[in-house]
């Protein structure tokens, strides 16, 4: 069979009648509007504290023409800063903006994900998967969106769509170059290409060998391509230098991560189950349960007949109709094994960085969503099939449905969009109304006070500096740019930081003086830097800044987190 | 599911053996602050005829108290209690897989069943074995037998006895009743006068353990104790009682997450995917039907029980514990479920790959990471290291206390202890100083948690100032720094109760200090000081 038309069979082009079409548009807007409705929270988020520091970068970018690197400090690479920018540069310089980006974005990931679902599955499965993830990617909170992980989907999604569609060359280059996308967004979520690489061998063996080797070559070419872009840049930009410091303090970060292969292993043991059990939703983890489950057991070989393998458990499909297993469509099962794959190495990803916040599992939300969806379609039909429930049944759902919805993505999603409209309607003190500062380690209603009064007692030009972990908030709440290139204190308290960006910041402190000082006091970020020191604590560690406080400066606003100096007028 | 899967003899040996090695580690471990209490309590019974509530403040009901006294009738060490609950925990394994067998379920999920309680259970490591969550098991296998296999009236009127026997391990686990009536009701397909008549037996069955405490209470003169500890468990809810957000909170976050950790993600996972299968319909008898039944059985058993937790609030792993028997039974359905699947589509490379990663995944998020960690490590680290390695495996860990001060302290007391001398220990581990320094303690309160929590009786705090002024204690051992908030609700350690029970004049006068460890202070009364 010729490659080009193996591609997977799909139901787009088969002949259908006007009623069909005008019923199937009307399904896609009325999906589409749902999609819209549910991923309303995510643009009205306040800013979260990594976010603020995108938005500031992508403000240095934008208005003071700084290269990532060379003027901004950070350990992700340049992408995330550059899309900031151009969020800023189309919407406006607000923080508005880059929730408006990321609405935009993810709205388009979720229909990608639907789109992509609907032409290998049915309509529901469809709409549920691409639900499902909006719902999950809004429960994420304010402070787990518009994150470098948040974009996976928007690259791999499409990776998925034209892998599956088997592609000529430059089609496979395509999925390389997206590849090359993600690794420009963090370098670890390039771990897509290995599956792609992986699954055109294993999964695609209709093709020939030779064939299927040399898609592997052109989509390595195509993330070689845009892979490039990184060192262009860095040369373009004269970035080396900071590239490589920032490589220095990655290296001693990672060592500060893992002490030990032991620890190492029992807190992956302990923090992955923790994250699937709670943020993730066992609810969540049933479905994609039963759709792993399904990738496994449907065969893979059989394009549209029926298989004499499966079991009478398992006779149920798509649409919730039942329907033999082998009647499944070969580009669906294809689909949940690419999904399932993704999934698996994005799970990896975490445990090998070491980082178990909630928001580093959100790379695999767009896989989890493809995969949950075929589950629940699997698990309605099967329900259906074994009509009319006796009283068991009956009982047990009448407890379980309302469980199920409490331990879904639902409760979050709830309780962070409720935050949202908080945030919109009071401000900062009904965006502290829904998150405690003692869990947070800081209150909008501050940050709020710390703006206030930079903008009572200087002008538009002066200059601040902000030393804390949530430097990014303070910067973004005061409208300002900062002058300095590093604008996380984890960078000047962690020990294996280059002594260079130390010795910077205090040169910069000292020789220029800024109007306004802002320290954290009770930040210390000991998982991160390894260090209990504070943001507070570390300032006046810096050579000179202990007596150029006392000498120059004075307390314009303290609070139980913060406080401000204001440079004495000379 | 079928039987066609059978298992031959050299099979169930290796299961057997299998299982065994999940438990048999158990046997050299030490005992930990809640066996040391029911240790303690027990040598209390055999040695002074202690009644429980009279003369043991403790809020379990007695029924472990008697069953480590049982233990304790072959000697008197931590290896009697340990073997005894080593049998009681292998023959509840045996009772899994031959209740799994009868009720037509295959032998591959016999086994599985077998070796997941085993796996489960060896898991808990030292500190949460031999609680009264332990053995709820074989209670719970005995109720299931009665109302699914056996189903007689007397096997109903048996089956709420060993209801009310949960009940006497701890009275929340009297829960399990509700599996009783609601399988009459909803699993089994008797008429509704049978299944009435069955209830109304279980019922009777389960008064009849109640009316025996009743009668517990009234002849060992111990209604005004259990008064005392109800009042406090009263305090206790009071004080710890959440607002409805919270709860609602807790209920989404912290009970999952918790009985993830506590059943490990592989179980929580295959519970989850058996779910589905126990929802049939309303259809004609199938061959299957009892094993489906059983399934029922013990979801409900699971639901139930995880509510019981829910009401307690707690969520350590020996209470989660509770959970082990019915989550090892419906767990292993969709476990044998999923291996007789890939292991029948293995020609795949998908599935090799993919199934097999999985397994690997599932072995690595099971109880059998758990038991290497709790159980097999430390039991290495004693054998090869003795206490100190034991003591530095948890130090690394970080967890627990040192035992290296208790074996100090012990010692201490130990040589320096004549006839009669009492010894008096004001900490949450009081129970272990003793155990360690050998003496049976003669007064009613050996945990400081009922003397420093506020809501704890006023008399408990006289009695124990009184004891200490009359008959003034040859030791008494301080902990500093102990941390007890989730049981008394005040920051306060142990120590705290030297200024609450009046005792610093006198412990100033008449004491010295005579071993000070980290955490433990040992006052040695003077020669002055004897009265």
């Amino acid at each position: 069979m010729n490659e080009q038309s193996s591609a997977i069979a799909n139901d787009s082009h088969a002949p259908r009648s006007l009623s069909e079409r005008g019923s199937r548009t009307w399904w896609a807007w009325l999906g589409f509007a749902a999609i819209a409705i549910v991923l309303i929270p995510a643009a009205l988020y306040s800013p979260g504290s990594d976010s603020a520091l995108f938005f500031i970068s992508g403000q240095k970018i934008l208005h003071n023409g700084a290269a990532h690197y060379r003027d901004i400090v950070d350990v992700k690479p340049p992408l995330i800063y550059h899309m900031y920018a151009a969020a800023a540069a189309l919407f406006g310089s607000t923080t508005s903006s880059f929730r408006l980006m990321d609405y935009l974005l993810q709205l388009a990931t979720a229909l990608m994900i639907g789109r992509l679902v609907a032409r290998y599955a049915s309509r529901t499965e469809a709409l549920l998967a691409a639900l499902i993830y909006a719902c999950m990617y809004v429960a994420q909170s304010y402070n787990g969106t518009a994150l470098t992980e948040s974009y996976v989907g928007l690259f791999a999604v499409p990776m998925i769509a034209i892998q599956l569609r088997r592609p000529r060359a430059f089609g496979m280059m395509a999925i390389g170059m997206l590849a090359g996308g993600l690794f420009l967004l963090k370098f670890s979520l390039a771990a897509s290409l290995g599956v792609a690489c992986v699954a055109e061998l294993a999964l695609f063996a209709n093709a020939s060998f030779g064939r299927r080797i040399r898609n592997v070559g052109m989509m390595l070419a195509g993330f070689a391509i845009v892979a490039a872009m990184l060192p262009l840049y860095l040369a373009v930009f004269d970035a080396w230098q900071g590239f490589a410091e920032v490589n220095d303090f990655l290296a001693g970060y990672l060592r500060n991560q893992t002490p030990g292969i032991v620890s190492a292993a029992r807190e992956a043991l302990t923090e992955v189950p923790a994250y699937f059990a709670d943020e993730f939703s066992l609810s969540m983890v049933a479905l994609c349960a039963f759709g792993v489950a399904i990738s496994i057991s449907m065969s893979d070989t059989k394009s549209d007949k029926k298989s004499d393998e499966g079991d009478e458990d398992d006779a149920v499909g798509g649409n919730g109709a039942p329907v033999d297993p082998g009647a499944w469509r070969r580009g669906h099962v294809v689909l949940l094994r690419l999904a399932t794959l993704n999934a698996a190495v994005m799970i990896a990803g975490v445990v090998i960085e070491a980082k178990y916040r909630a928001f580093h599992f959100s790379r695999l939300l767009p896989f989890a969503a493809i995969v949950a969806a075929a589950g629940a379609v699997w698990l309605f039909g099967f329900l259906r099939a074994r009509r009319p429930l006796g009283s068991y049944a009956w009982m047990a759902l009448l407890g379980l449905v309302p469980v199920a919805l409490a331990l879904s993505p639902l409760a979050r999603y709830a309780r962070h969009s409720t935050a949202a409209v908080f945030w919109t309607l009071k401000g900062p003190s009904g965006f502290d109304s829904m998150y405690p500062s003692e869990e947070l380690g800081y209150s909008y209603s501050e940050f709020a006070a710390i703006a206030d009064t930079v903008r009572e007692h200087g002008s538009i030009s002066d200059e601040m500096f902000v030393s804390s972990g949530v430097a990014g908030l303070v910067y973004a709440f005061a409208h300002k740019v900062p002058t300095a290139r590093i604008n996380h204190a984890a960078f000047l308290i962690a020990p294996y930081a280059p002594d260079t960006w130390r010795l910077e910041t205090a040169r910069y402190l000292v020789s220029q003086q800024p109007r306004f000082i802002v320290a954290h006091l009770n930040d210390s970020m000991k998982e991160m830097t390894g260090s209990r020191l504070s943001s507070a604590d570390m300032l006046r560690t810096l050579p000179g800044v202990d007596s150029l406080l006392r000498s120059a400066y004075d307390t314009a606003y303290a609070s139980y987190h913060f406080e401000l100096y204001e440079r004495r007028r000379r | 599911m079928s039987g066609a899967d059978s298992i031959g003899q050299r099979g169930w040996l290796v299961i057997g053996v299998v299982t065994a090695a999940f438990i048999v580690p158990t046997i050299p471990l030490p005992l930990g602050p809640d066996s040391s209490m029911f240790f303690v309590s027990a040598q209390k019974i055999l040695h002074e005829g202690a009644v429980h509530y009279r003369d043991i403040v403790d809020v379990k009901p007695p029924l472990i108290y008697y069953l480590y006294a049982f233990a304790l009738l072959f000697g008197e060490s931590s290896y009697s209690i340990r073997i005894l609950d080593v049998l009681i925990q292998l023959a509840t394994c045996a009772g899994i897989a031959l209740l799994v067998r009868r009720a037509q379920g295959s032998d591959a999920w016999a086994a599985a069943a077998a070796m997941t309680y085993g796996a489960l259970y060896g898991s808990l490591g030292y500190t949460y074995t031999m609680q009264v969550e332990s053995y709820l098991g074989p209670v719970l296998i005995g109720i299931a037998w009665m109302v699914l296999v056996r189903r007689s009236r007397i096997a109903f009127f048996a089956a709420g006895a060993l209801a009310g026997v949960a009940m006497l391990l701890k009275f929340p686990i009297a829960i399990v009743l509700g599996c009783i009536v609601l399988c009459e009701l909803t699993i089994t397909r008797d008429s509704l006068r049978r299944s009435t008549l069955h209830i109304a037996l279980a019922c009777a069955g389960f008064a009849l353990v109640v009316a025996l405490l009743a009668l517990y209470l009234v002849a060992g003169d111990a209604l005004v104790g259990f008064a005392q500890m109800n009042q406090y468990i009263a305090g206790y809810v009071q004080t710890n009682g959440r607002g409805v957000a919270s709860f609602a909170a807790e209920l989404v976050r912290d009970v999952p997450e918790k009985i993830m950790i506590g059943l490990s993600a592989t179980v929580v996972v295959a519970i989850l995917a058996a779910v589905p299968f126990a929802l049939r319909s309303r259809s004609p008898r199938h061959r299957d039907d009892r094993a489906i039944e059983l399934l029922q059985f013990m979801l409900l058993a699971i639901a139930l029980l995880t509510v019981s937790l829910i009401i307690e609030g707690k969520y350590y792993p020996y209470q989660i514990g509770r959970l082990h028997a019915c989550g090892a039974i419906v767990s292993s359905y969709a476990i044998a479920k999923f291996l007789r699947h890939v292991g029948a589509r293995m020609s795949g490379m998908y599935t090799r790959i993919v199934g097999i990663a999985l397994l690997a995944i599932a072995l690595v998020f099971s109880p059998v990471a758990g038991w290497l960690w709790f159980t097999v490590a430390p039991v290495a680290a004693l054998a090869t290291h003795g206490h100190r390695g034991f003591d530095a495996y948890f130090t690394r860990m970080a967890m627990y206390y040192p035992r290296s001060e208790l074996l100090a302290v012990g010692n201490h007391i130990k040589t320096a202890r004549k006839a009669g001398d009492r010894v008096l220990a004001l900490s949450s581990i009081a129970a272990l100083v003793h155990y360690h320094s050998g003496s049976i303690p003669d007064h009613r309160i050996y945990h400081s948690a009922f003397l420093l929590a506020v809501f704890g009786p006023p008399e408990w705090r006289d009695e124990m100032r009184r004891y200490f002024v009359d008959r003034r204690p040859a030791f008494v051992v301080v902990q500093r720094g102990d941390w007890l908030f989730d049981k008394t609700s005040t920051d306060a350690p142990s120590s705290a109760l030297i200024d609450t029970l009046n005792m610093r004049a006198t412990l100033e006068r008449d004491y010295r200090i005579t071993l000070e460890t980290e955490r433990l202070v040992v006052y040695s009364r003077t020669e002055s000081g004897r009265h």
